[in-house]
């Protein structure tokens, strides 16, 4: 039987990691760095043989020519970052390796439980999932099955597939016959407004949904989530806070289970999210 | 429709490094050659000029 070995959540900011190499940082860039460290050492002690990384391309490799709602990636490698992610926020390539077999078999199962994954066996990855790599994993060396949402471009599904869409591959998951140790690392948001505005401000962008938000996934409230993250409600906290539906997804992963760890880490920027649930 | 053509120009200009050097030498030119091969038209331009970046 396949074991969820480690479920990890986790900020893709991808100004962060040239900021953490400033010699001048912002001093609340140290809670950061020491949460990030936590869920590196998180990461290494789970130990898991593969990750599905869960994230949301940003218009890198898809576009609203053809867009997935999700999507699954089938390849054996993944080069990591484009372009305009070098060049803005000074990311690094990188080149990630696949577990086809694994992307295979989620989709396979995903099928049998009425989720109907895109896919695609020319992926690129973009910041959502390299940049929590650079966190957790820099070396890069666990294989990787990345899932890609579209929690950025409308119309997007519905807060609620989200979260059906996390427990069917937990599903696929629990009756894998494989004896892979498998992580799930997701990236997401809270209240965050991008190009809008409100960009760049170092503050809360909305105090009060960051901590219903943490609080949806701290206590497992599924239908507290689902009511709470109405389109306009996620509009008001800032025009990129449906981001936090990857955590939607996270959360049916978790089977709603309480995680050992959750926080919106205010640090003199938007809320920077943290989860964890732990190996038993 | 033309809010899509344009955010695709953009993005098309955002992650090429050719396209955007090209872009930036000439807007117009470039706007002309990259349309040739598209079948939806950008609008057309306000005050007969482009973005410079």
């Amino acid at each position: 039987m396949a074991r969820i070995a480690t479920i990890i959540g986790i900020t893709h900011n991808p100004f962060m990691p040239r900021l953490f190499k400033q010699p001048d940082r912002p001093p609340g860039c140290d809670k950061i760095l020491e949460r990030i460290e936590m869920m590196r050492q998180k990461l290494a002690d789970a130990n898991p043989d593969v990750l599905v990384t869960i994230g949301n391309d940003h218009l890198h490799q898809f576009f609203m020519d053809n867009m997935p709602a999700f999507m699954i990636g089938k390849m054996d490698a993944y080069d990591g970052t484009f372009y305009d992610e070098m060049r803005e926020f000074g990311l690094p390539q990188c080149r990630l390796p696949g577990d086809i077999e694994l992307s295979d078999a989620l989709m396979e199962g995903a099928f049998d439980r009425g989720v109907d994954f895109a896919y695609s066996n020319e992926l690129t990855v973009d910041h959502s999932v390299t940049v929590p790599m650079i966190f957790v994993r820099p070396a890069m060396d666990i294989p990787i099955v990345p899932i890609l949402t579209n929690c950025i471009a409308p119309p997007m599904p519905r807060p609620k597939r989200f979260y059906e869409v996390g427990k069917a591959i937990r599903a696929v998951i629990d009756g894998l016959s494989t004896s892979k140790r498998i992580g799930v690392l997701v990236s997401g948001h809270l209240s965050l407004e991008i190009g809008g505005p409100k960009q760049f401000e170092r503050r809360l962008m909305d105090p009060e949904f960051d901590a219903s938000a943490v609080g949806w996934i701290q206590n497992g409230d599924v239908e507290g989530a689902l009511e709470g993250c109405t389109p306009e409600r996620m509009l008001q906290a800032g025009n990129m806070t449906s981001g936090y539906l990857n955590f939607l997804m996270m959360m049916g992963l978790a089977n709603a289970a309480r995680p050992a760890y959750a926080e919106g880490l205010d640090a003199g920027f938007p809320a920077i999210p943290f989860f964890s649930w732990d190996p038993e | 429709m033309s809010k899509y053509v344009m955010n695709k120009f953009i993005r098309h200009v955002n992650m090429n490094e050719a396209a955007e050097k090209e872009y930036k030498e000439n807007p117009r030119a470039y706007v002309e050659k990259w349309e040739k091969n598209e079948k939806l038209r950008l609008p057309p331009p306000k005050g007969g000029g482009f973005l410079a970046v």
